[in-house]
């Protein structure tokens, strides 16, 4: 019965776990055949319908979209994790709780939560632990 | 602070929310700051008061009809509804008055007293859609 009550509180209801998240490297178009059980994964935008992460494996590095809405998290973008690296990061305000982030020329614009980070250092930090391990 | 004006004080507060209560209860009258000097005071404890007879109203509709309105199961617990719905009326009366949703009337003394728990899970439920509909959405694109 709490199990059941318990549902209501929990924000993670109808997200994938960190797991279901890497495995879905394996449904990018670009996906090379790497491994995926050492891949890392740096959450940077979450809400109540939505969470982003940065997945990266020993080849490149995948952009994953969670909508709790939809069957399977989509794969937005992928890059070889050498080009990856040399991108410049840059970031805009766009409110409060949320700014925007450029992942180099051509990904521009991604949303990130703001209170996942203590500041767009942590964030470049997280980048440079996620694509350099 | 002196201990004779903290007497007077509370003897003030005491006589002002006496004196609300008689203007919102038997002249049915609206009580603002120009009749009364503690009107959030006396609209929390108006909510209160209504509250307990909410829930004794409740019972004896139990005992006669044999179900309740306040979908409450009494028995054993009626004392701690009885305490703990009057206390939830009295916070969210001042809530409310703090958030400036309700006059100090009757009409809305009666309305928190009788169904505060209602007004509290919608209060929260549009506050938690509020939020949600301001949220930003990311790109769902699939990758080319």
């Amino acid at each position: 019965m709490m199990k059941f009550y318990s549902k209501f509180f929990d924000a993670d209801v109808g997200f994938r776990t960190s797991e279901q998240i890497t495995d879905a490297v394996r449904t990018s178009k670009n996906y090379q055949q790497e491994p995926v059980s050492n891949a890392r994964l740096m959450n940077f935008f979450k809400t109540s319908k939505q969470r982003s992460y940065l997945v990266a494996t020993d080849q490149r590095v995948y952009c994953i979209v969670d909508d709790n809405r939809k069957s399977q998290p989509v794969v937005n973008w992928s890059e070889p994790l050498a080009t990856f690296n040399q991108n410049a990061i840059s970031f805009a305000d766009k409110s409060d709780r949320t700014g925007l982030v450029n992942f180099g020329e051509n990904h521009k614009h991604w949303l990130y939560t703001k209170s996942l980070f203590s500041g767009t250092d942590e964030f470049e930090q997280q980048i440079h632990a996620l694509s350099e391990d | 602070m002196n201990p004779n004006l903290s007497d007077r004080l509370d003897r003030q507060t005491m006589e002002n929310l006496l004196a609300g209560l008689e203007l919102i209860f038997f002249e049915m009258t609206i009580v603002d700051k120009e009749n009364n000097q503690n009107p959030v005071l006396v609209f929390a404890v108006a909510c209160s008061i209504v509250g307990a007879a909410a829930v004794i109203l409740d019972l004896t509709f139990y005992f006669l009809r044999g179900r309740s309105l306040l979908e409450l199961k009494h028995g054993k617990s009626t004392l701690v509804f009885l305490v703990a719905w009057s206390l939830g009326a009295l916070i969210i009366g001042w809530a409310g008055q703090m958030a400036k949703i309700f006059e100090v009337s009757v009409t809305a003394a009666v309305t928190v007293g009788f169904a505060w728990p209602l007004i509290f899970t919608r209060y929260m439920r549009e506050k938690a859609l509020e939020e949600t509909q301001d949220e930003p959405e990311q790109n769902m694109e699939e990758e080319k």
